[in-house]
């Protein structure tokens, strides 16, 4: 029954989701590591990311998804 | 599985009646402006559509650091935790990738065949299906041509402009098969100056409307095209597209017209006289 079950998150909660994978953001609102501030989040493409443009994250390497067409497209085709 | 205990914690820790099997999805949530007792404060549940909303800023303390863990635990399971408007596009987009799409895959193996520069295919390739969302399922794309446009600027704006016109089907495919060197020249002034076409949207004033037809048209001419397309989605917007025409008599007499008009949408074509 609940194999198919999604969970998903509301903007106000980004921050949260982020802290509980142990990232945060830095004084530019761009992802970095919580322990190593310097070190940014980047997304499979090698582009950095902030918190308006996240829009979640896949398992895996912990990859992390702009909430753009382009990137949920890519997602979609499991890229 | 995972999400089993997931569910299984939050119905230990939140009251959660234990009936409760339909739920399809578990959104995450900051908190609970509306609960209908203080003791529901933590969840609301959507029987309809199945939804189970969780409102971790509500959650005791120390539920919520259980939480955040059972949420890390699981990962794996989860597999996928997406922001909820991304995760209804994301749910869009694998229907489309299942869907078929024979028309839309012919355009993009053309041009990938053709080589246009990768982020061009990319474009393209999220463009054809906001024209699908648009034309077979009516829905508003203003947002996601917004977003093509805020990540790849006019080149973003110009490629969906042009793949809803049907210009990479109706005239650049036709280019490219008539004549690969006039193509290669002419494709990088279609894409990043939409030369052929000018799209009129609720801000363009009238003087903008003929400026951006001179300006295209000064372009266009290099090549020997001597046409351009107006485009107009909209009663504000034909309505806007005709005042010009009239009101501009003079500089429109220099072109034959062929006027379109069907339902919302007018499309106008010019040719030079001379």
């Amino acid at each position: 029954m609940s194999n198919n079950i999604k969970i998903t998150f509301d903007d106000s909660v980004k921050k949260d989701i982020l802290e509980i994978f142990g990232k945060t953001i830095n004084e530019n609102d761009i992802i970095v590591e919580a322990n190593k501030p310097t070190q940014k989040v980047l997304t499979k493409d090698n582009e950095e990311i902030t918190l308006k443009q996240f829009a979640g994250i896949k398992y895996g390497s912990e990859i992390f998804v702009k909430k753009d067409i382009v990137s949920l497209l890519d997602l979609s085709k499991g890229e | 599985m995972g999400i089993n205990k997931i569910l299984d914690f939050l119905k230990s820790k939140l009251n959660i009646p234990l009936s409760l099997i339909a739920i399809n999805v578990i959104n995450i949530n900051s908190h609970n402006h509306d609960p209908k007792d203080e003791e529901n404060k933590t969840f609301k549940y959507n029987e309809k559509e199945g939804s189970l909303e969780i409102f971790i800023k509500e959650f005791p303390l120390n539920v919520r650091e259980e939480f955040d863990k059972e949420l890390k635990a699981n990962w794996k399971d989860i597999d996928l935790l997406l922001e909820k408007t991304s995760y209804n596009l994301f749910e869009k987009l694998c229907q489309y990738q299942k869907e078929s799409k024979i028309d839309d895959e012919v355009i993009l193996s053309a041009f990938k065949e053709i080589k246009i520069p990768e982020i061009d295919l990319k474009i393209l390739e999220s463009a054809l299906f906001i024209r699908r969302l648009a034309f077979d399922y009516g829905e508003n794309i203003e947002s996601w041509k917004n977003d093509l446009q805020n990540r790849f600027g006019e080149r973003g704006k110009n490629i969906i402009n042009l793949c809803s016109a049907g210009y990479f089907e109706g005239f650049l495919i036709p280019l490219y098969e008539a004549s690969h060197d006039l193509f290669s020249k002419m494709y990088e002034d279609v894409i990043s100056k939409s030369m052929l076409a000018v799209f009129v949207h609720s801000i363009m004033s009238q003087d903008k409307i003929t400026q951006d037809i001179k300006s295209k048209l000064e372009i266009s001419k290099k090549y020997g095209i001597k046409f351009i397309y107006i485009h107009g989605i909209g009663k504000t917007n034909i309505t806007r597209i005709k005042n010009c025409i009239d009101s501009n008599e003079a500089f429109f007499n220099f072109f034959d017209k062929q006027i379109h008009e069907e339902s919302n949408i007018i499309i106008v074509g010019l040719t030079l006289r001379y």
